[in-house]
C-alpha cells in the first residue's frame, strides 16, 4: 500500500492509496478519481497522461509518449504501478469530470428557454397522462374500519370517477406509513388510461402542506359529526402546487446530458451533464458490447454454462455496464438536479431517454451481443412499459421509462428524436439530418420517405483516436485560424484557459486551415516546414498548436491524427453520397441540411465543406441544431403527443446498412482525400484554394 | 432485325508519354478509343513490350529463361543481348538485390550496374526497385542521376514516397515516373493528383495501378484498369488520362504454375511452356483491359505479345 499525492493546476492537492499490483489508473479509479482512458487502460489511447514528480514506479512500456515528454516525467497512468509513495501531476485534460463537460444545447437560460419556445413553435404543449392529486382521506374510526388500500381507492374513485384503479405492490408496502405520517392527507400521482376510466397510482406521499392549510376545516367537519368526506373540489385545494416532475436524458456513448422539467408547465428546473461512466470499458459501442458479454463467455468456456442465465446471472458483464450507466452516471445526475431544483427524487414521475441502440440495450441490461454480429439484429426497437423500479433509476419506482425507439442496430432512439425535432419528417422539401457524435448518423428524406444510416466515423469528433483530441470541455480548442505566411495560429479555447486539447470543431478548423495554407497536401501530409512543424523519430510530421516554447505536453496535430480525422470525415461524406445515390439524387436536390451533435460550440460550416465533410451546396441551406437528442427527449417527456409522433417517425424510417452496399467502400476511399478525389464535387473549395 | 453498332467514339484521348531518346525512343498512349477498338478511334502507338532483367544477372533468371542468354553473366550482358530479341521495345532493370531481407546490396554497387546496363544498350530504359518504398525512393533518385539524359522510366512512385521520387522528373534529371497504387481507381487518381500538384508534367507520368498473375486476384487488376480507361475516355477525367503500364514478369513467374519444375510436377508438362503461357495470358488480358505497356521476362512471351499487339492495332506503328 502506497500513497499517491496528486497535484493539478486548478485543484487542491489530494491523495489516494494503491494496492499491490494496481496500475496507477486502476488505483485512481478505485478511489473515485475519473481519469480519462477510453482504451480501458491498454496503453493505446494515451489519454491518461500524468507527470511523475517523485517516487518509484514499475512500468510496462513507454506507450505513445514522445521522448522529450518521457524525459520530463510524463507517463501513462495505465502503464505504471507504484513501488513507493509517489507524487504526480494530473493535467486537466486527463480528468473525466462533470465540471468539465460542455452541455451543448442547454448551456444557459436562453437555451433552456429555447427548448420550451421551440416546442411551442412546433405545436408541442405539456400534456401527459399523469395527474397529480391531493386528497384528504376520512380517518378511520370505530364505524369506518376500511383497510388503508380500500380507503385510498374508494376516495380516488369518488374524486375522479375511475372504474378501475391499480395499486402496485411498492405503493401497498408503504401505504400504512404514508397515510399515518400525513394524518390521512396524501398527495400523489396517477397515471391515467387514455379513456380516463382507469388509472394506476404511481406514487403517494404524506401531504403536510395540505393538512396545515385545511386543518381548521377538517376539525370543524369532525366536530359537526358529519361523515368525513372531501368533495371533489377540495381535492386541489392545496395552496402550494406540487410539482409534477420528470427527467429527460440524452445518453451518448461518451457524454450523458440530462434535464429535470416540470411536466405541467414545461419549465426546465435543472440540468446536468456527465461523462458516461461506461467509458472505462471502452470508447466505442463495440468494446462496450464485448465487455458486457465477457463473463458469460468465460463461464461457457469453463463448462459451467448449463445453468447460466442471462437474466439473473450475477455480477455478469451486462450488469456491470448497467450499473456504470445507472448507478454511477444517471442516479448521481438525478440527485444533483433534484437538489438544485429542491425536489425529492421520488417525485420524478416520468423519465425519457434518447440513446443509441447499444446504450438502450445496456441501459436495460439486455444481452447485446447480436448487435455487433452479422446480421446485426438488436433485441428490440421499441420497449414498452419499463418502470424506473425495474432499472433501479432514482425516482418514483413506478415512473415510466420511455425509450425513444431505435431504427436499426446502429441508428438508435437519439436519431429518431433528432429527426423528429428537425422537422424533416413533416416537410415536403428534401432534407438531410446529420448527427455527429461518436460515429455519425444520417437521415435523408421528407414527409414522403425517410432513409437512415450509420457511418462508422469512429470517436474522432469527440476526441477519440486523436492524440490531443478531447471532448468539447474546458481547455478544448474549438476554433482555429492560421496565418498563411507565418503559419502561426490564432485560436479560441473553451473556458478561456490554456489549451489542453482539440475538440471536434477545432479539428475541422485546424484541418481546413492547414489545407488552406498549403501546409498539408491533399492526403494530409506536411509539405511545408517551419517553427510550428516538427517531425518525430519516425519521420511523422506534426503541427504544434500551443506555444512551442511553453513547457509541458504541447497541443499537437500529427499526420496520424490528420489521417484518422480525414477518415472520420470521409465516412460521413461517403455515407451521404451512398445514400443520395441509392435514391438517385444529387447533393443539389437537398434543400436543407440540419446538423446536430455536441462536438463543440457549433461547427464552422464553411471549413467543414472545404475539407470535404459536408456537401458543397449553398451555405444558407445549413442549419446547426445543437443537441437534438436531448431536445427530443424533453418533448417526449412533456407531451404524449410527441411520444406518439416519435414512434410514427421510427416506423416510417427505412434503415440502410452501408456495409451491405458494394459501392460504399469505393465512396469511402474516394473521400479520403482533401477535399475529395473527385474535385468537381467541391467547386467552391477549388475556387477558394486558387484565391489564396 | 438489322444490327446497329453503337459508336464508342470518345472526345478524349490518353496522354502520350515518350521513354528513351533518339531513334529507339518509344511512345505509349495517345489512343482515343478503348483498347484495340481501332474502328472507334485512333491508336497511334501500339502497346509497348518491355523485357525485365535484374541486377543479379543471368543467375537470377529461371533455368528456362537462362538458355536464351547464352554467354551472358551480368545484367549489362543481358541488356546487350535482349536488345536484339524480337519485339523488345524497352528494357526494365529491376534492382531486386537491394531488398534488405535478400541480398541487401548497397546502392552504390547497384548504380554501377545501372550505369553498365545503360552503356550496353541504346533501348529505352526503365528502372524498378525492390518493393520497399523507402529504399526504392533512394535508389530511384540515384538511378535518375546516373541515367541523366536517357529519359528513362522510374518505377515507381507510391503514396508513401512520391515526394521523394517526384524529384526524378525535375528538369535536371528529366525522367518519367510510374505512379503505383494498389487495385483501386480512387487511389490511382489520388496519386496522379498529388504528382500533378507537385508539378510533374502529365506527359511524364505512367500509371501502374496494380498487377497480379492470372487467377491470383486478377479480376481486381482487370476491373481497375478497365474503369480507369472508361473514366479517362468517357468521363474525360484528366487526372486518369495517363497511359497504364503493367509489370507482369515477376508476378507471372512467381506462381506455382510457372515456378514448379517439370520434375516437381511431371503431369503438368513443360515448365517453359507453362511459364510462357502464364505470362502471355496475363499480359494479353491486361492489354485488353487497357494497359499501354507490359513488362515480361521470357523472350518468347515478348515476341508473342508484340506480334499480337501489332496485329490488333494494324494502323499503329
Amino acid at each position: 500500500m502506497y500513497t499517491v499525492t496528486c497535484l493539478s493546476p486548478d485543484r487542491e492537492a489530494f491523495s489516494f492509496r494503491t494496492s499491490a499490483g494496481d496500475s496507477m489508473l486502476d488505483a485512481a479509479r478505485r478511489a473515485g478519481i475519473g481519469l480519462d482512458a477510453p482504451c480501458s487502460g491498454h496503453g493505446i489511447c494515451g489519454k491518461c497522461k500524468i507527470q511523475l514528480i517523485s517516487g518509484q514506479v514499475e512500468e510496462d512500456q513507454r506507450g505513445n509518449i514522445r521522448k522529450e515528454e518521457y524525459e520530463a516525467g510524463w507517463r501513462l497512468a495505465c502503464r505504471i504501478r507504484p513501488l513507493s509513495d509517489c507524487t504526480v501531476r494530473i493535467p486537466d485534460a486527463s480528468f473525466v469530470s462533470r465540471e468539465n463537460m460542455i452541455i451543448a444545447g442547454s448551456q444557459n437560460d436562453a437555451e433552456k428557454a429555447s427548448f420550451m419556445s421551440n416546442a411551442r413553435l412546433a405545436g408541442v404543449f405539456p400534456d401527459t397522462d399523469l395527474l397529480p392529486f391531493h386528497l384528504q382521506l376520512p380517518k378511520p374510526y370505530d364505524r369506518d374500519t376500511r383497510p388503508d388500500l380500500e380507503r385510498l381507492c374508494d376516495e380516488l374513485k369518488k374524486a375522479f370517477g375511475y372504474e378501475h384503479l391499480r395499486v402496485p405492490f411498492y405503493i401497498l408496502k408503504s401505504l400504512a406509513r404514508v397515510l399515518r405520517r400525513g394524518d390521512f392527507s396524501v398527495s400523489g400521482v396517477l397515471e391515467t388510461d387514455r379513456d380516463n376510466r382507469a388509472a394506476q397510482v404511481l406514487s403517494i406521499w404524506p401531504d403536510r402542506t395540505y393538512r396545515r392549510v385545511q386543518e381548521k376545516d377538517i376539525r370543524q367537519n369532525n366536530a359537526a359529526g358529519r361523515e368525513e368526506r372531501m368533495d371533489n373540489n377540495a381535492c386541489f385545494a392545496g395552496t402550494e402546487r406540487e410539482r409534477l416532475a420528470g427527467a429527460a436524458f440524452d445518453i451518448g456513448t461518451t457524454t450523458v446530458v440530462g434535464i429535470l422539467a416540470d411536466l405541467q408547465t414545461g419549465e426546465i428546473l435543472a440540468q446536468n451533464a456527465a461523462a458516461n461512466a461506461q467509458l472505462r470499458y471502452g470508447a466505442d459501442v463495440i468494446s462496450r458490447i464485448i465487455e458486457s458479454c465477457r463473463e458469460e463467455e468465460d463461464e461457457i468456456k469453463d463448462g459451467k454454462g448449463e445453468e447460466w442465465d442471462l437474466a439473473t446471472g450475477e455480477k455478469d458483464g451486462s450488469e456491470r455496464l448497467q450499473n456504470a450507466l445507472i448507478r454511477e452516471t444517471l442516479n448521481p445526475m438525478i440527485r444533483r438536479m433534484c437538489s438544485e431544483a429542491g425536489l425529492e427524487p421520488d417525485r420524478i414521475s416520468r423519465i425519457c431517454i434518447a440513446a443509441n441502440t447499444t446504450m438502450n440495450h445496456l441501459l436495460c441490461g439486455v444481452y447485446a451481443d447480436p448487435i455487433r454480429l452479422e446480421p446485426w439484429v438488436p433485441s428490440f426497437f421499441d420497449a414498452e412499459d419499463i418502470r424506473a423500479g425495474d432499472l433501479n433509476i432514482l425516482s418514483s419506482p413506478g415512473a415510466r421509462v420511455i425509450l425513444s425507439p431505435n431504427i436499426g442496430s446502429y441508428v438508435g432512439g437519439d436519431i429518431t428524436v433528432g429527426t423528429y425535432v428537425s422537422g424533416l419528417w413533416d416537410r415536403p422539401e428534401l432534407s438531410l439530418f446529420i448527427d455527429l457524435g461518436t460515429n455519425g448518423e444520417i437521415v435523408l428524406g421528407n414527409k414522403e420517405f425517410m432513409l437512415s444510416c450509420a457511418c462508422s466515423a469512429g470517436p474522432a469528433f469527440e476526441g477519440g483516436d486523436i492524440s490531443c483530441g478531447m471532448r468539447a470541455a474546458q481547455g478544448a480548442v474549438d476554433t482555429v485560424r492560421i496565418n498563411p505566411q507565418t503559419m502561426e495560429p490564432s485560436f479560441t479555447v473553451i473556458g478561456d484557459t490554456n489549451p489542453a486539447g482539440l475538440c471536434g470543431s477545432g479539428m475541422i478548423d485546424l484541418t481546413a486551415e492547414l489545407f488552406r495554407c498549403s501546409i498539408i497536401d491533399r492526403r494530409g501530409k506536411f509539405v511545408r516546414s517551419g517553427r510550428r512543424i516538427r517531425r518525430d523519430e519516425d519521420g511523422i510530421g506534426f503541427y504544434i498548436l500551443s506555444d512551442p516554447d511553453r513547457p509541458g505536453p504541447a497541443v499537437e496535430f500529427s499526420e496520424v491524427d490528420i489521417d484518422n480525422f480525414i477518415r472520420a470525415r470521409g465516412a460521413v461524406f461517403s455515407a451521404i453520397r451512398t445514400m443520395l445515390r441509392q435514391m438517385d439524387l444529387s447533393a443539389d436536390d437537398i434543400e436543407s441540411i440540419c446538423i446536430a451533435g455536441g462536438i463543440g460550440s457549433g461547427i464552422n460550416i464553411e471549413n467543414a465543406v472545404q475539407i470535404g465533410m459536408l456537401p458543397d451546396v449553398e451555405r444558407s441551406r445549413f442549419h446547426y441544431l445543437g443537441n437534438t437528442s436531448l431536445e427530443g427527449a424533453y418533448r417526449m417527456l412533456i407531451s404524449d403527443e410527441a411520444v406518439r409522433r416519435v414512434l410514427e417517425v421510427s416506423r416510417r424510417m427505412t434503415y440502410i446498412e452501408l456495409s451491405r452496399d458494394p459501392s460504399y467502400m469505393e465512396e469511402f476511399v474516394a473521400s479520403c482525400f482533401l477535399p475529395h478525389t473527385d474535385e468537381t464535387l467541391f467547386p467552391s473549395a477549388a475556387r477558394k484554394k486558387d484565391g489564396t | 432485325m438489322p444490327f446497329i453498332s453503337k459508336s464508342g467514339k470518345s472526345a478524349s484521348r490518353i496522354c502520350e508519354v515518350t521513354v528513351g531518346t533518339g531513334d529507339r525512343a518509344v511512345t505509349a498512349g495517345g489512343e482515343s478509343s478503348l483498347p484495340f477498338y481501332t474502328f472507334d478511334g485512333k491508336t497511334p502507338n501500339r502497346p509497348r513490350t518491355g523485357i525485365e532483367i535484374t541486377d543479379g544477372g543471368v543467375a537470377d533468371q529461371p533455368a528456362v529463361v537462362q538458355k536464351y542468354y547464352d554467354g551472358c553473366v551480368s545484367a549489362a550482358d543481358m541488356a546487350r543481348k535482349a536488345s536484339s530479341f524480337e519485339g523488345v521495345d524497352f528494357i526494365c532493370l529491376a534492382l531486386t538485390g537491394a531488398d534488405p531481407n535478400g541480398k541487401n546490396r548497397p546502392a552504390d554497387e547497384l548504380m554501377e550496374t545501372v550505369r553498365a546496363v545503360a552503356d550496353a544498350t541504346d533501348l529505352p530504359l526503365a528502372v524498378s526497385g525492390c518493393d520497399n518504398a523507402q529504399i526504392d525512393a533512394g535508389l530511384l533518385r540515384k538511378a535518375a542521376q546516373v541515367l541523366k539524359g536517357r529519359n528513362a522510366l522510374m518505377l515507381s512512385a507510391r503514396e508513401e514516397n512520391y515526394e521523394s521520387v517526384k524529384k526524378t522528373a525535375a528538369p535536371e534529371f528529366g525522367q518519367n515516373i510510374g505512379a503505383e497504387s494498389a487495385d483501386d481507381i480512387n487511389l490511382a487518381k489520388q496519386l496522379n493528383i498529388l504528382l500533378l500538384q507537385a508539378e510533374v508534367p502529365e506527359n511524364k507520368i505512367i500509371m501502374q495501378p496494380g498487377t497480379a498473375a492470372c487467377g491470383y486476384g486478377f479480376e481486381y487488376v482487370i476491373s481497375t484498369i478497365d474503369r480507369i480507361r472508361l473514366a479517362a475516355l468517357q468521363q474525360s477525367d484528366k487526372t486518369l488520362q495517363m497511359p497504364v503500364i503493367t509489370p507482369v514478369a515477376q508476378e507471372a513467374w512467381s506462381v506455382r504454375e510457372a515456378a514448379a519444375t517439370q520434375d516437381e510436377m511431371p503431369e503438368w508438362g513443360s515448365q517453359e511452356e507453362r511459364g510462357i503461357d502464364m505470362e502471355v495470358e496475363t499480359a494479353a488480358a491486361v492489354l485488353a483491359a487497357g494497359s499501354d505497356a507490359v513488362i515480361l521476362k521470357h523472350p518468347e512471351s515478348v515476341r508473342t505479345i508484340a506480334a499480337m499487339t501489332a496485329a490488333l492495332t494494324q494502323g499503329g506503328q
